[in-house]
């Protein structure tokens, strides 16, 4: 061999073995063929589902957004990428929210729970006592956006509401699962098609769930473990102890209680919310935050409410109703409306079915 | 010299084994971007000779040399060096190969003692020990002793070709390659090149000289090759070479009409010279010439071979002679005549 | 010098054939190890290496003290120009690069993500440059050719240097901000980004495996490189290929519609640095860009050798 043809061979095989390479690892994982499973009746698959207990893993979890959601409350709890979940099996969890330079930790164990924000340096503890430990727990747990528990949470929430049934099953983070697709009812009114939940064979954990609206046919929301390992889990995980300098803020589990019968389910649309409907057609009603992302406060707020002012009438379009007028803004699995008196209505509905949320909602308060 | 011991140990480098190449070529071609370079060329160094390779420049003499060290891969054509093939069996060979082509090269920001320091330690007939002593060996042997620890780039011109020269002497050499080891060079310079050269010659190291200075390989060298438009155009002896061509016989005699009718007489070519006559040895030999001539009675008073000047031989050989005596007038540094 | 030597007038020209010269040793070879030690040293005494080691010594001084002034002096943090702060962190207050940016484990980290993007890269890429292009145009590559070395140990010496520059420059770059936060901060702040206070010893830990995995990557740009300069005798070419590859990655990054491409592209391993700061530590981010870079590392080396062991000495 020359050295000019082994020269060609040492290009040739290097450059082909470099870009497999990278094509490898620009593969999506878990793309096995689909596992051939125990055939499961939906009920008892949910039945199943709703019953079992996390055991001890570690896992992560990937979010793809493809909402596209203006800037809207509830917008920044989307902001991130990657989820990291440890669960011992028993009280403990530890859930770790990744951004690209920040992460959010929260950390659950049998006495207490702590979240942590790297943004902000603030450490917030909830402690209880031995007789409200159960509505603690709930609202810790509630807290924690581990994906298996979100999506269990789901499925309790639309059960009513949807038709089941399981369609074939799935490799997940090279788990055997089932794939159990919820459709609304007919009688619902919701933009959205169906949402699928891939149910692991063996411990009946959720490992992923899909949103798909109508007329697409790409999931618009997809949170599921790319990577999960069962197995007891360091106990360490599942303590904290606030670092020097950061700022400390301790809850009793009653005042959170509390706090959460004003602001039931409604996660980040601010202090008073309320919901209108149920299942697949429910309406979300807050106060529309002035900065658009929860934190305006002071002297900008001002400012901030005209540019979101400014915005909203650059993307969306004019709406009246008898609870007044407002500016309705279109997403890809639904719409918000918000009013000139500062309310925001969102839900997975059609427009109609927003304005006369706000109309239910004026009624009641008078 | 430190030096001689080591290369005297250099094992079968004898001188007048006679049959024996250091070097040697089969129709060595070399194509650039369709430009031939090298065309054909049967090269033979003898072992132990001083080879002068001569050529105007762009005659293929820097390809061929490239072509030899392994550094360039032919077109064509076989190499065969100190016996072995190159460039296939060039990193068992080139150990015992000294080189400096196209100039020196060395790192300005370093000092010339540093300069050979690195690239002794790539030299495989050194062991770790002997690094320092072989690079000090080697600049007191051309002269850079004194400006060892200068930075390269405070060195003049021929100070750098000397270091060139250093570099090629690290290590015991069976072969030593340079490639216009004078260029730069004042005439001192110019003197020492030429002493470095005859002691490997002494010592019976082969030496291949590339220039296109007729005078340096006249004065230097005991075998010409001689290249033009990448062709080898007589190659041989020194000797041999001056000597080819129509050879006469300068006779000295006062009976200079006599001596060219007699010679005519036994159709023996010859004419008239000032202090005598020339006689053309196409057909007969100095013996028989002399011999006619005393026994016609005219006094012979000395008789010697012309020798054409190499100048002569390599114009005759080469085609394009205004040019190459233009180089050559130009470029041949005065105080070597 | 006139005079022929006698015994070598005897011409070869009309011997019949050539005999065949004494027979030459067993092949030997210059012991790599000396290869090595004089090619580190002929880098270091490199005065243009010894200048860029220098700067990237003194940048993690220079920001460290910087942000510890701003800090101390105006109470809040700062909000521009946060080292390392990747896309995304633009909004919602400082990440842990601003407000912890002094601290004996956030400032080594941040400053080499920072010059991670640029200027390491970049001064590998000087050393790959002069390895070859620059022997090359010094014409001192021939010296090493005609010992000789061969051109595939010359390779591999060349690429040997050129990761002797990666670890130090990012060791360097790694130290020199962790000295500098420890003078400034003492051990406070040694906390990861999941609010667990963290030892000194794994803090070291960490920052050693954070210089390990910079090498690599910078290796990759490094045979890259080498491949570059195995093509050309202009040192120049090759920093300034490098600099434009690097800042097509990064433009093609911020573009989404070409998500499929970003596995392609090295400077996309870079964000999993910040992984290091989490806890437990991540490993999946900084495993995928060990791999691709050496992906790149096998195609660089690959493209050099082909050219080295071809192209004229």
């Amino acid at each position: 061999m020359g050295p000019r043809t082994k020269a060609l061979v040492a290009a040739g095989s290097g450059i082909t073995v470099g870009l497999a390479g990278l094509a490898l690892s620009s593969l999506p994982a878990g793309a096995d063929d689909d596992p051939e499973l125990p055939a499961v009746g939906a009920e008892e698959l949910v039945a199943s589902t709703l019953a079992a207990r996390a055991p001890a893993f570690a896992g992560v979890a990937e979010l793809q957004n493809e909402l596209g959601l203006p800037a809207v409350p509830g917008g920044e709890a989307l902001d991130f990428e990657t989820v990291r979940v440890f669960h011992d099996g028993e009280e403990s969890a530890r859930v770790q929210v990744e951004r690209q330079a920040s992460e959010l930790t929260f950390v659950k164990n049998a006495d207490e729970a702590w979240a942590y924000d790297s943004q902000e340096r603030t450490a917030t503890a909830l402690t209880w006592d031995e007789d409200d430990k159960a509505a603690a727990r709930g609202h810790a747990e509630a807290e924690m956006a581990d994906p298996s528990q979100a999506a269990a949470e789901m499925i309790e929430q639309l059960r009513p509401t949807s038709d089941i049934s399981v369609d074939g099953t799935a490799s997940v983070a090279g788990r055997a699962a089932y794939e159990l697709v919820l459709t609304p009812k007919p009688s619902e009114k919701t933009l959205l098609r169906e949402i699928t939940v891939a149910i692991d064979e063996e411990t009946r954990v959720p490992l992923r769930f899909d949103v798909f609206a109508n007329g697409t046919s790409d999931p618009v929301l997809s949170l599921g473990f790319v990577e999960l390992e069962l197995g007891a889990q360091d106990a360490d995980l599942f303590e904290f102890t606030p670092p020097d300098g950061a700022t400390v803020e301790t809850t009793e589990a009653d005042d959170a209680v509390r706090a959460l019968e004003d602001a039931e389910d409604a996660g980040d649309v601010g202090q008073r919310a309320t919901t209108v409907g149920t299942g697949w057609d429910t309406v979300v009603i807050g106060e529309a935050p002035a900065g658009g992302s929860g934190e305006g406060s002071g002297a900008d707020a001002g400012a901030r409410g005209q540019d979101l002012d400014g915005i909203l009438q650059q993307i969306g379009t004019p709406v009246t109703g008898e609870f007044g007028s407002g500016t309705y803004v279109r997403t890809a699995v639904g719409g918000a409306v918000v009013t000139e008196d500062g309310r925001i209505a969102a839900g997975a509905v059609p427009r109609q079915v927003l304005v006369d949320a706000l109309d239910a909602d004026d009624a009641d308060r008078q | 010299m430190t030096t001689a011991r080591a290369e005297g140990a250099v094992p079968e480098a004898g001188n007048g084994s006679g049959t024996a190449l250091a070097a040697r070529t089969r129709a060595l071609r070399k194509v650039y971007r369709g430009t031939v370079a090298v065309d054909g060329v049967d090269l033979e160094v003898p072992e132990g000779a001083v080879v002068g390779m001569l050529g105007p420049n762009g005659s293929g003499k820097t390809t061929t040399i490239r072509m030899l060290l392994g550094l360039v891969q032919p077109t064509e054509g076989e190499i065969e060096l100190l016996g072995v093939p190159v460039p296939e069996a060039a990193e068992q060979v080139l150990p015992h190969v000294g080189a400096l082509v196209e100039g020196p090269g060395f790192h300005p920001f370093l000092s010339g003692r540093d300069n050979l320091l690195r690239f002794a330690a790539a030299e495989p007939l050194l062991a770790g020990g002997e690094l320092d002593g072989a690079v000090s060996a080697a600049l007191e042997r051309v002269g850079l002793a004194g400006a060892a620890r200068k930075k390269y780039r405070a060195y003049s011109l021929g100070m750098k070709q000397r270091l060139g020269l250093a570099s090629a002497l690290l290590a015991p050499r069976r072969l030593v390659v340079l490639d216009e080891p004078t260029n730069g060079l004042d005439p001192a310079g110019t003197q020492e090149v030429r002493r470095i050269i005859a002691e490997l010659h002494d010592r019976g190291v082969t030496v291949l000289v590339s220039s296109h200075l007729l005078a340096e390989v006249e004065a230097t060298c005991t075998h010409v090759v001689v290249l033009n438009e990448g062709v080898v155009v007589a190659q041989g002896a020194l000797d041999d070479l001056l000597e080819s061509g129509s050879p006469t016989l300068l006779v000295s005699t006062p009976d200079g009409p006599t001596a060219v009718e007699t010679l005519r007489d036994h159709r023996i070519p010859a004419r008239l010279a000032p202090d005598g006559i020339r006689v053309d040895l196409t057909t007969t030999a100095p013996a028989a010439v002399i011999e006619t001539l005393v026994r016609a009675g005219a006094r012979v008073d000395e008789a010697r071979r012309e020798r054409t000047g190499l100048e002569e031989a390599f114009a005759r050989l080469t085609h394009d002679v205004g040019d190459l005596v233009g180089e050559l007038d130009t470029e041949e540094p005065e105080a070597v005549r | 010098m006139t005079t022929p030597h006698p015994a070598a007038t005897r011409g070869p020209a009309t011997a019949p054939g050539p005999g065949v010269p004494a027979e030459l040793p067993a092949r030997r070879r210059a012991p790599l190890g000396r290869l090595l030690r004089a090619e580190v040293r002929w880098i270091f005494r490199r005065p243009r290496t010894l200048a860029v080691l220098a700067l990237l010594a003194a940048l993690p001084v220079i920001t460290g003290v910087a942000v510890d002034l701003t800090l101390d002096g105006g109470g809040a943090p700062v909000d521009t120009g946060p080292p390392g702060a990747g896309p995304g962190a633009s909004d919602g207050g400082p990440p842990i690069f601003v407000t912890m940016a002094a601290s004996a484990f956030v400032l080594p980290l941040g400053s080499l993500m920072t010059l991670l993007m640029l200027l390491l890269p970049l001064t590998v890429a000087m050393a790959s440059g002069d390895a070859l292009a620059g022997e090359q145009s010094h014409g001192t590559l021939r010296g090493w050719l005609l010992a000789p070395v061969s051109r595939g140990r010359l390779l591999l010496v060349k690429a040997a240097g050129v990761l002797v520059v990666a670890l130090v420059a990012s060791g360097l770059v790694v130290t020199s901000g962790m000295v500098t936060g420890l003078v400034l901060t003492g051990t406070d702040g040694l906390v990861s980004m999941s609010g667990t206070e963290l030892s000194m010893a794994d803090v070291l830990g960490r920052l050693g495996l954070a210089v390990a995995w910079a090498t690599l990557y910078l290796m990759a740009v490094g045979a890259v490189a080498l491949a570059i300069s195995a093509f050309t005798e202009h040192p120049m070419v090759v920093v300034v290929s490098v600099l434009g590859g690097l800042i097509v990655s990064v433009v093609l990054m911020q573009i989404s519609a070409l998500d499929w491409l970003h596995p392609f592209l090295l400077p996309s391993s870079l964000t999993s640095l910040v992984d290091l700061i989490r806890d437990p530590v991540s490993f999946d981010g900084l495993a995928e860009g060990a791999f691709r870079a050496g992906c790149y590392l096998v195609i660089g080396m690959s493209l050099a050798y082909a050219r080295i062991t071809t192209k004229a000495g």
